[in-house]
């Protein structure tokens, strides 16, 4: 049974591998790298390269006509870009709320940062409307999984909520962590307050 | 700074093309060689653990990329609503640049799953990281890790068999037409 298993999964990683974007990708010069390197090294914004700063000789510094000019062809690329591609909406997943609003089941231990760092996603956002029982979040920072630029939780019953007791409102700014595709409660999602942020922090080293 | 990047350097690049158009996974590994270098402190001491640790570097360099590029598309959407040009150029060609046609069922089965689902085998296929890494790469605990992964592989095998099944007639359909 377990042989069938490991043999089961030896197939599904061939399988993968064979499909691996990068396989026919070819390694970079040496001489990229030590271009690069070197680049990096005599990088003087770096507070620990060993050159000394170059005298400045005018207002304007050196490289200023090289940003001007890679602004433009930025900006080129901005405009042309969505015309070939297609694609102007933000993505969106949606997430599930918690059992019972969290607190209804009564087994919350105390807060502490482990648990938040156990989280699939985490992150920070903005509540940018609410449509019936649908919140759709706008995400402005993510500390942890992969999170699209929008996210759509339902609202919970402000009642039974157990997002620290504030249910989402318009404008609002929470921090929020999913598990398995379902917001965690017990605290460890509620508005972005300076307690719950020392928490994240401490998780995700921020 | 040579060590480290001899050690991670091509599996981080590859990690960013396997993610990211070609020209932009190689403006991101830039990015990246600048965060190790900057931080060369943080750099874990066991290499096994050197090279997880520069995946995640990676991983927030490109969603940083990835973010700004969507919130400029998102704009730049926003002015042709308003002001529409005259010519489009709607290549598909373009769009199917980066993808490798060469296993459909597999990468629609990819897509079905949930995306931490999708890319935590795409970590242990393609990156090729131990359990250990995978732990390191997405700060979870190792067992964490066996049971997610297990999951992951369980639900890829099922989204496999779905797609298989519901992609036969079509594709047997296909192969007549082409006669």
């Amino acid at each position: 049974m377990h042989d069938d298993d490991s043999r089961g999964d030896d197939a599904l990683r061939a399988r993968l591998r064979a499909a691996d974007p990068a396989d026919a990708l070819a390694p970079l010069p040496p001489t990229w790298l030590d271009h690069r390197m070197e680049q990096l090294m005599t990088d003087t914004s770096t507070a620990t390269a060993p050159e000394a700063p170059t005298p400045a000789r005018s207002r304007i510094p050196r490289w200023m006509p090289v940003a001007g000019a890679a602004a433009a062809v930025a900006i080129a690329a901005a405009i042309i870009a969505p015309l070939a591609l297609g694609g102007t909406q933000p993505t969106v997943e949606q997430l599930a709320a918690p059992e019972g609003g969290g607190l209804a089941s009564g087994s919350c231990l105390a807060l502490d940062a482990a648990t938040i760092a156990a989280q699939d996603q985490a992150f920070a956002a903005t509540v940018l409307e609410i449509d019936g029982d649908t919140v759709v979040l706008e995400v402005t920072e993510t500390f942890a999984g992969d999170v699209a630029d929008r996210v759509e939780v339902p609202q919970v019953d402000a009642t039974s909520s157990d997002y620290s007791g504030v249910p989402f409102a318009v404008g609002g700014e929470f921090l929020v962590s999913a598990l398995d595709g379902t917001v965690t409660g017990c605290g460890v999602t509620g508005a972005d307050s300076p307690e719950l942020r020392a928490f994240y922090d401490e998780a995700f080293g921020g | 700074m040579r060590a480290l990047v001899a050690l991670v350097g091509e599996p981080v690049r590859r990690y960013l093309h396997r993610r990211i158009d070609a020209a932009t996974a190689d403006d991101v590994y830039g990015d990246v060689l600048l965060v190790l270098w900057r931080r060369l402190d943080d750099v874990p001491d066991d290499p096994n653990h050197a090279l997880p640790w520069a995946i995640v570097v990676a991983r927030q360099c490109l969603a940083n990329t990835q973010r700004s590029e969507r919130r400029r598309t998102r704009l730049v959407g926003r002015i042709i609503a308003i002001d529409p040009p005259s010519l489009t150029t709607d290549d598909p060609a373009t769009n199917a640049a980066h993808a490798t046609d060469r296993d459909a069922t597999l990468r629609t089965a990819l897509a079905r799953l949930r995306r931490d689902d999708a890319e935590l085998l795409r970590l242990w296929a393609w990156e090729e990281l131990t359990p250990t890494q995978l732990a390191v790469a997405l700060g979870i605990t190792p067992n964490a890790v066996s049971i997610r992964l297990h999951r992951a592989k369980a639900r890829l095998k099922a989204e496999l068999k779905d797609v298989a099944s519901a992609g036969h007639v079509t594709a047997k359909e296909g192969s007549t037409h082409a006669r």
